[in-house]
């Protein structure tokens, strides 16, 4: 998931941890589908790690990379 | 099923058989192919292979009896396709035909043909090609023999390539026994007669492969040549004998897979296309006289037989045959641009490996397993016991996608636990002499006409009728997982002889399937049929209609006696019906089955609208699913149930309104039958959705249960993230395989969404969840 990688993720929304009140920082993060585990960069709470899936990506981008890996 | 028995299914698929032209060809010439390259202006290529195939080009074009044209499909519907006249007129056209290409081996054995006429050089020409060293002995003192006396100008120009060939030619050479026992035999690895004599004495023969069994190494074109003289048949039998030859000499077997030489009847099945035209561009021109060979002297064979243009119109009145009849009406097979054959040679070799591929999880997934393909094949083959028999083995090998089927199988739980199954007897009764089963799908659609069935039951067949309410397990079998399929129809029998086996009556054609197959010994009606014999309830009142047209359910297929009852009930209430071109046994499907919607929405639309474009009349269905996608479809349509007892149409339903709908017919029935209230378990958070934001939900697969856990489990546990606005929350939870993400805003009333959407991805490093509720 390109576009995800380091450097274009931004917490431009200024998006905060409602448990921690800390802003969301971009930070690798494991994901892992039909066998396949990858790490790609999410936006997510420093202390607590609660993340953040945008809904472009998963609408977007996720759909390709799970055909994808549907397809494996 | 597996990959060995899908290629058993696959082999009965005549889409890649040849046409009869083909077939009957002795040397299986494709005229098919070579009128589409005539189409389109492309002499070249077929000339090429015609050549290969007949090897005297000019001569066979203009004296052979040409049976291609005797078994032309074209004949069903009009006059053959002047077969041997579009190839003489492709040589007459033809600056130069090309000479047979080099061989690509060169073996060491050696060969010896005796007699050099047009037998003799079909076995040279065969044997040079398979590269072995040829050498050819004829009595004459000239090669060609009869293709001389039948045109001296076109043999010559035939003949011309002899020059260039690379044999030994021995001219005048009148072999007699003994030289060619002590001259020849000795000498080469392998002997070809192509003689009408016998060459030696005593010799043993075997008509199948011309090859002298007492002297495995001599081999004779024995078979006389036919009378009027056949040179097509001459070259067939001297290849025939040089194949037999060649595989002698290369020590293999001389008889295996040879059923197909020569002249055979095809498998093919053609439907002939009534709209090409009948009749020959150009009156047909004989070929040589066809009851003798030509005396020197005679006139010459007819020159100049079509122009440039007019060779094209007759190769266009060719039909290409081909079977596609199942394929023309499948948009499934079309979107694939495939057939039988190559779909399910593709599924067997994707499973086989599981690699690549990159088509074949939706080539497995989406096709609605509606069986007209099967409906329509002359030899009754077709996909479903392919591509369902394909995912039931990827399931028992756990080679499944499993979020394809997620939704499905996930309502499928739904409809079976506490919030639809329900079974019981009728009210105040300790017995059921018949058992009413609506199924899933209806309930889910309209909620409102499952009472007005049911009292009409108990009024036309006494208290004594059931209720009994669940999902017959349908998706699962669609889905392919069998084993769940059988658990969940376990269940089913479990209540139904504990109610005492009473006959069931079933409001879906596919339910009625499913039962029937679990338990042949259940007493199973559709309740069209109960209704179409214990006549109209009495609160149909009679009003005048546009005519309907009958959607008929692919699961009714095969069910006769449903189609009738269905089309009498509504001749009972006066509705005049429209019967669309493909209905009853060819019916097709609205695209639910097979679960397409969920692998494949693209497609199950593109189906979908092909299939209402049909009609513009407004559509009558019988099952709660066809209700449901036709009117998702942009088409009024109408269950017969509703004609019967509805007042208005009720809102289009969407996933999560099918939930509830279940919900309420579950209270309904538990209401009048226990006289008692049910409520469901789960308790409900009141969410605000708009209309707009519920249009997204639907397309999505995301259901309002699924917003509320997670925003249950947000706001319980604190677990959620925080817009800059302060007023909107974001919260997700992965439940099941899939996680769901929810935009929320709280207000007094409840939870406004703005959003909500789901992934397969799974996220490993994630927030631990703290158990118990927030501070
Ligand atoms: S079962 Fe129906 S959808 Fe599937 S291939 Fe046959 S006709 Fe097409
Ligand atoms: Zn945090």
């Amino acid at each position: 998931m390109t576009e995800y990688d380091e450097g274009k993720v931004k917490n431009t929304e200024n998006i905060v941890c409602d448990l921690c009140d800390l802003p969301l920082e971009p930070a690798k993060t494991v994901l892992t589908y039909m066998r396949s585990t990858f790490a790609t960069i999410l936006l997510r709470c420093p202390k607590c790690k609660q993340c953040y899936f945008p809904e472009d990506l998963a609408l977007g981008q996720a759909v390709e990379v799970e055909s994808t890996l549907e397809e494996k | 099923m597996g990959p060995r028995e899908m290629r058993v299914v696959m082999r009965a698929c005549t889409q890649e058989e040849p046409p009869e032209c083909t077939a009957t060809c002795p040397v299986h010439f494709n005229a098919k192919g070579m009128c589409k390259n005539l189409l389109e202006g492309h002499a070249e290529k077929p000339l090429e292979t015609y050549q290969a195939k007949v090897l005297f080009p000019r001569l066979v074009s203009a004296f052979c009896l040409a049976p291609c044209e005797g078994r032309c499909a074209k004949q069903r519907a009009g006059q053959a396709i002047s077969i041997r006249a579009l190839e003489e007129n492709m040589c007459r056209q033809a600056e130069s035909i090309p000479s047979p290409a080099k061989p690509l081996l060169d073996l060491p054995k050696t060969a010896a043909v005796i007699g050099g006429g047009i037998k003799g050089l079909a076995c040279a020409f065969q044997l040079y090609d398979k590269g072995f060293k040829v050498s050819l002995y004829e009595k004459e003192d000239r090669l060609g023999g009869h293709g001389w006396l039948l045109d001296a100008e076109l043999a010559r120009l035939d003949f011309a390539l002899l020059d260039d060939m690379p044999w030994k030619v021995h001219l005048g050479v009148n072999l007699d026994e003994k030289s060619i026992r002590e001259e020849i035999m000795p000498v080469y690895d392998g002997v070809l007669f192509a003689t009408e004599a016998a060459p030696i004495s005593g010799l043993s023969w075997d008509e199948q492969t011309n090859q002298c069994t007492s002297q495995p190494k001599l081999f004779w074109c024995k078979h006389p040549c036919p009378s009027p003289y056949s040179i097509i048949d001459a070259v067939a039998c001297g290849r025939k004998t040089a194949t037999s030859a060649e595989r002698f000499l290369k020590s293999v077997s001389l008889t295996a897979s040879r059923q197909r030489e020569g002249s055979y009847q095809t498998t093919l099945y053609t439907d002939i296309d009534e709209t090409v035209p009948v009749d020959r561009r150009v009156p047909y021109s004989k070929p040589w006289p066809r009851d003798a060979a030509p005396l020197p002297g005679d006139p010459a064979p007819p020159k100049g037989i079509y122009s440039a243009e007019d060779a094209g119109k007759e190769a266009a009145r060719c039909i290409q045959c081909e079977c596609m009849k199942c394929v023309k009406q499948c948009v499934y097979m079309q979107e694939f641009e495939s057939y039988p054959r190559a779909i399910i040679h593709e599924m067997a070799t994707h499973i086989d490996m599981l690699v690549g591929q990159k088509q074949s999880g939706p080539l497995i997934n989406s096709c609605s397993v509606c069986g007209l393909c099967t409906q329509l094949c002359p030899y009754d083959i077709g996909m479903p016991q392919s591509t369902r028999g394909a995912r039931v083995h990827l399931v028992e090998n756990g080679d499944n996608v499993e979020a394809t089927h997620d939704f499905p199988m996930r309502d499928l739980a739904f409809s079976n636990g506490e919030n639809y199954w329900f079974w019981s007897h009728g009210p105040d009764q300790k017995a059921s002499r018949y058992l009413f089963f609506p199924g899933c799908q209806l309930a889910a659609v309209l909620p409102e006409l499952m009472l007005p069935t049911y009292q009409y039951l108990r009024q036309k067949l006494g208290e004594e009728v059931g209720i009994g309410l669940g999902c017959c397990g349908a998706p699962a079998h669609w889905a392919g997982y069998d084993e769940k399929k059988k658990d969940e129809l376990g269940e089913i029998l479990t209540q139904w002889r504990e109610m005492g086996e009473p006959t069931v009556i079933a409001a879906c054609p596919t339910c009625q399937q499913q039962l029937e197959e679990a338990e042949p010994t259940m007493n199973i009606l559709s309740l069209w049929q109960v209704m179409a014999q214990q006549g109209l309830p009495a609160t149909e009142k009679q009003r005048p209609r546009p005519p309907l047209a009958i959607q008929d359910a692919c699961g009714s297929r095969h069910q006769t006696k449903v189609q009738d009852a269905v089309r009498e009930l509504l001749a009972a209430m006066g509705c005049p019906v429209e019967e669309l071109a493909y209905s009853r046994e060819n019916t097709k499907c609205c695209n639910y089955g097979g679960l397409v919607a969920y692998a494949n929405a693209s497609l199950a639309q593109e189906a979908l609208a092909e299939r209402l474009s049909e009609s513009d009349a407004d559509y009558l269905v019988y099952c709660g699913a066809c209700r449901e996608q036709c009117q998702r479809g942009g088409k009024t349509t109408w269950h017969l149930l509703e004609l019967l007892f509805g007042e208005k149409q009720p809102p289009t339903v969407d996933i999560s309104l099918k939930r509830d709908n279940r919900i309420k017919v579950k209270q309904d029935f538990y209401q009048f039958i226990k006289k008692d209230a049910w409520t469901p378990s789960m308790e409900k958070i009141h969410l605000i959705v708009s209309e707009e934001v519920r249009k997204t939900l639907d397309k999505r697969l995301v259901l309002e249960e699924d917003i509320q856990r997670v925003i249950e489990m947000a706001e319980r546990t604190g677990v959620r993230l925080k817009k800059a606005d302060g007023r909107r929350f974001i919260a997700h939870s992965q439940l099941g395989i899939i996680t769901y993400w929810v935009e929320y805003e709280p207000v007094e009333e409840g939870y406004v969404i703005h959003s909500a959407y789901s992934h397969r991805l799974q996220i490993v490093e994630d927030v631990k969840k703290p158990t118990g509720s927030k501070k």
